[in-house]
Parts: C-alpha cells; sequence; structure tokens
C-alpha cells in the first residue's frame, strides 16, 4: 500500500444473510485527514466504519491501516450512544480504556481529557444518570482519546443532541483534531455538519453501499459558525445534495427514494441542514 | 441527585400507610370475631393475641432470632452460591442447557416433603434449617443473575470489543456490575423466601436448641393465641429481611441505576 494513506480501503464488500450491504467499495484516508461519510440509510456506512475499527469483517476485499499505527489501541470509535458504564462516574469512565487493557491509570492524562472536552473538574465525579446528553457525549469522546489514538472513527455521534449543541462539538472535534493530528473518519447524516467540519465529504449511495463520489470542502480551518451562511458553503451544499440525490435516484423505485430523501435531510425538508440553506434559489 | 425528603415527608409517605393498613385490618378482624362470636381457639382476637404475646414474650422473641439466624443463614449461602453458579452459567450455553433443569428442580421440588429427609441427613439442628432455607431461596438469585449476566448492554458489549478485553475483564467490568440490578431483584425474592424455608424446617426439628417459630407454630396448634403471635413474628420477620436487604440494596448497590424502582 501507499505510505500516503493512511486507511486504504481495497475492493471491499459486506453481506450480512447473503444480502449485500457494501459493494466493492475503494478510497483511502490520508494521514491527518478529517474526512465524512455522508449517504442515505442503510447504505452501509456505519457497516464501513465498524469494517475499519474491526468490529466487523469484510465478505471480500482488504482494509489497510498504516504501518505505523500498530494497534487496535491507536483507533478509537466514538459510537451513536454515548455507551457510558452507568455505574462509573465521569472520571472513570475515561480511566476505563486504560484497565480494560491492562494498563496502570494515567491520571494526569484522564483529568486533561476530559478538560479537553468541556468537562470541568466538578463533574468529574458525576455519575452518567447526573449527565446531560451533551456532557455524556463529551466523556465518551474523551473516553476514545484517551489512550492517545492516531486514527478517530466517529459514527453519527451528535445526531441525538440539538443543532446548537452540535455546532459546537463539531467546532471543538475540529479543534482537537488540529491539536492532536488526528486522522479522523466522521460518518453523519446531515450534510450541513458534513461540509461544516471536515475537509472532505465521501458520499455515498445504496443497493449494494459504495461511495459515489468525494468532495473537496475549500474553507479554511478553523471554522467559525457564519461560513455556513456564505454562497460558498451553499454551492458545497448543493453539490453534496445533488450527489445525493442521485443516489437515491439511481435505486429506480421512487417511493423509496423519497424515503431516502426524508432521511438525509435533503433541502427540501427540515433537519439541521435547512437552517441555513432554506432561502437558497 | 434528588433531594432527600424530609422527615415528615417521608413519615407521610412511607410509614403512615401501612400504619393505616394495618389498624384498617384490626378493626375487620375485631368486627369479625365480635359478629361471629368464634371461640378462641378458632379465631382469637387481637387482643387476646397481643396478651398471648405478652405472657410468652421471651419464649417467642427467642424463637424469632433461632428463626433469624437460619433464614440469614440460609440466604446468605445462597448469595454465595447463587451468584457463584450465576457466573458458571454464563459461561458457556452448553453449561447452562445441562444444569438449568436441576436449578428448576430446586425450585419445583416441594419443600414440605423434602425438609424431613434433610432433617434426618444433617440433624435437628440450625445447619439443617440453614440448609432447608437454602433450598427455598437459592433460585430467585440463580435465574435472576444469570439473566443479568447475560442481558448486556449491545453498545458497552461492542465498546469491550473494541478494545480487545479478555473474558475475564468483561466479566469484572461490565457483565457483573450490570447484572446487579436483576440480582438486587432476585435477592429481595429471596430474603422472603428465606424466612419461609427456615420456619418450615423447623417443623422438623424437634431439639430444644433450635426451636424457631416454625417449631413452636408446630407444636402450638391448639394454644391459637399464642400460635398467631407466632405466625405474626415470623410474617413481620420475613417483611424485615425484605426491607433491610431492599434498603442496603439500593442504597449500596444501586445508586447509579437510573430505573431503579423502590418498593420501599
Amino acid at each position: 500500500m501507499s505510505d500516503t494513506f493512511e486507511i486504504q480501503i481495497e475492493n471491499v464488500s459486506k453481506n450480512f444473510d447473503d444480502q449485500p450491504i457494501l459493494g466493492d467499495v475503494n478510497f483511502g484516508i490520508r494521514k491527518g485527514e478529517f474526512l465524512s461519510i455522508v449517504g442515505p440509510s442503510g447504505c452501509g456506512k456505519s457497516t464501513l466504519l465498524r469494517m475499519i475499527a474491526g468490529l466487523e469483517q469484510p465478505t471480500t476485499g482488504k482494509i489497510e491501516i498504516n504501518r505505523k499505527v500498530t494497534s487496535r489501541q491507536q483507533i478509537a470509535f466514538v459510537f451513536q450512544e454515548a455507551n457510558l458504564l452507568p455505574w462509573l462516574n465521569a472520571f472513570e469512565n475515561v480511566a476505563l480504556p486504560f484497565r480494560i487493557t491492562k494498563q496502570a491509570v494515567d491520571t494526569n492524562l484522564v483529568a486533561e481529557t476530559l478538560e479537553l472536552v468541556g468537562i470541568q473538574e466538578q463533574d468529574f465525579r458525576k455519575l452518567p444518570k447526573q449527565l446531560s446528553g451533551g456532557m455524556k457525549m463529551r466523556v465518551s469522546i474523551a473516553r476514545a482519546l484517551v489512550l492517545r489514538p492516531k486514527i478517530l472513527l466517529l459514527d453519527e455521534p451528535f445526531a441525538a443532541l440539538d443543532d446548537l449543541l452540535r455546532t459546537q462539538l463539531d467546532q471543538e472535534l475540529v479543534k482537537i483534531w488540529g491539536r492532536d493530528k488526528l486522522t479522523v473518519l466522521f460518518v453523519t447524516h446531515n450534510i450541513s455538519e458534513a461540509i461544516f467540519i471536515s475537509q472532505k465529504v465521501a458520499v455515498m449511495q445504496t443497493g449494494p453501499g459504495r461511495i459515489r463520489q468525494t468532495i473537496d470542502i475549500p474553507f479554511a480551518i478553523p471554522r467559525e459558525n457564519q461560513i455556513k451562511t456564505t454562497t460558498e458553503f451553499a454551492k458545497c451544499f448543493a453539490t453534496v445534495s445533488a450527489a445525493l440525490e442521485g443516489s437515491a435516484r439511481d435505486l429506480g423505485k421512487t417511493d423509496q427514494a423519497q424515503a431516502q430523501n426524508d432521511d438525509t435531510g435533503l433541502p427540501s425538508n427540515s433537519g439541521g441542514a435547512s437552517n441555513s440553506i432554506g432561502e437558497l434559489p | 441527585m434528588t433531594k432527600k425528603p424530609s422527615y415528615s415527608v417521608a413519615f407521610f409517605c412511607v410509614i403512615l400507610p401501612p400504619m393505616i393498613a394495618i389498624v384498617v385490618l384490626m378493626i375487620i378482624w375485631t368486627t369479625v370475631k365480635i359478629i361471629s362470636q368464634y371461640p378462641d381457639y378458632i379465631l382469637p382476637s387481637p387482643l387476646t393475641v397481643t396478651n398471648a404475646f405478652w405472657e410468652n414474650r421471651a419464649d417467642i422473641l427467642r424463637s424469632t432470632w433461632l428463626t433469624f439466624l437460619s433464614a440469614i443463614g440460609g440466604l446468605s449461602l445462597s448469595i454465595v452460591v447463587g451468584t457463584s453458579v450465576s457466573i458458571l452459567f454464563c459461561q458457556a450455553k452448553w453449561i447452562r442447557r445441562g444444569l438449568f433443569p436441576l436449578a428448576i428442580f430446586l425450585q419445583t421440588v416441594p419443600i414440605v416433603a423434602v425438609a424431613p429427609i434433610v432433617v434426618l441427613w444433617l440433624d435437628e439442628g440450625m445447619i439443617a434449617t440453614m440448609f432447608i432455607s437454602f433450598l427455598v431461596s437459592v433460585f430467585p438469585i440463580i435465574t435472576n443473575s444469570t439473566t443479568g449476566l447475560l442481558n448486556v448492554d449491545n453498545g458497552l458489549f461492542e465498546l469491550f470489543r473494541l478494545y480487545n478485553a479478555s473474558r475475564f475483564q468483561r466479566l469484572i467490568r461490565l457483565q457483573i456490575p450490570g447484572a446487579i440490578p436483576n440480582f438486587v431483584t432476585g435477592l429481595k425474592v429471596a430474603s422472603g423466601m428465606s424466612v419461609l424455608g427456615a420456619v418450615v424446617g423447623e417443623f422438623f426439628c424437634a431439639t430444644l436448641a433450635n426451636k424457631g417459630l416454625g417449631r413452636q407454630i408446630f407444636e402450638l396448634k391448639d394454644q391459637a393465641p399464642i400460635m398467631f403471635a407466632c405466625i405474626f413474628f415470623s410474617t413481620m420477620l420475613g417483611v424485615a429481611m425484605f426491607s433491610v436487604v431492599s434498603w442496603i440494596s439500593e442504597r449500596f448497590l444501586l445508586f447509579w441505576d437510573e430505573k431503579k424502582i423502590s418498593h420501599l
């Protein structure tokens, strides 16, 4: 594999019960790149991410991770739910990866990581039931970052949060990415979020899932929330939407395509994306 | 954290309702007694029972203590054996398939029929009553704990898979803590059952050293007022065990549980 790619996916397909979910996916992610994957639900974007994390095995093809990433511990995964252990407080939840992998807990690093994601010291000893949804997600991200991974995989991590909080967490995630020089793969169904957060957006299509198009996002980093109202942003949005719409049209069945549209947050309906884009031509 | 209720609130919400219920029950009981004119050997009035208790208080309290020892011994054995068995059960499906019928056997065997055999084997001492108490109370702990150990949240399970956790790590860091709510449910049922088992066991133990409430009830068949007092005390012993177990569980084991249901 070429050294420029941190993750290389070659001819990967995946079947569930003989039902093809992913068919022949090919792409690479460069070291230090922030890439988002958008696509209609059921296109296998989560499955692809889970295969990179090693939670699933591809039916055919191979996924290669850069040789310098020596162990599974250097690939972190953030789930859609916070998945905190309810009997452990925030601090202990973040310390958990040390304990599972039988390493000595680096308490300074745990505290530092918690502060990095915006959890204050007085909240370290709080149980998950005492934390809000946004805070739980922050703790979950801290847990993923605590072993200092090189690759960060996120599976719709902020889908359950409100728009304002999501934008805030998006920005913080970008900051962490810049600071730690991570390679980030971010799965979302929110186009606006994908454009706002990443350098590249990969659009997936269904039946079976594959990468339809990869779109470069031109904005400099760090990004302010205001860019969402610029024409440039609208153009990106239109490009991604068109790619997505095309992928939905490929299904052939209009009713099903309509259902997919509803799910992907296209301009025609509500969702996080429509806020900034509603009045555009 | 929810604010601790004040004592007056606790009184009106927790203590008053059962007190009212008991008073109402006493009134009904007395009324039935007065109207029916049943003799005391069939239905003694609450007052007669209270008097009978007072006259035999030393004897009854001593028996209650002995029954308590049998029950707590049986319950402790159930906790140790029950949790160990459930940890064994969650290791492999074939173990469960092979041994679960035996666990069900414990639940379905008529304990009144088995108790005399146990007493025959283990002698009439407290070891026998503890063992019978154990036989009756272990099943709820086994089933509930096994369910809890196997019923792991899928997301948390994947988290452990992500870090290549060993089976042992998964057991002690995920499955065992996660099974605590189910274990507590089983423990609450078992706490009441343990008193039941102890009382049944004592029916068949005629030694003076092990003359618990069960034996008293057995021997005092023709002295209804004292027998009623003994029945009342064995019931209250069960209630007390249940309450203490519930309180300890909720205070020390379930502090983190969002869905916890309190019976107190």
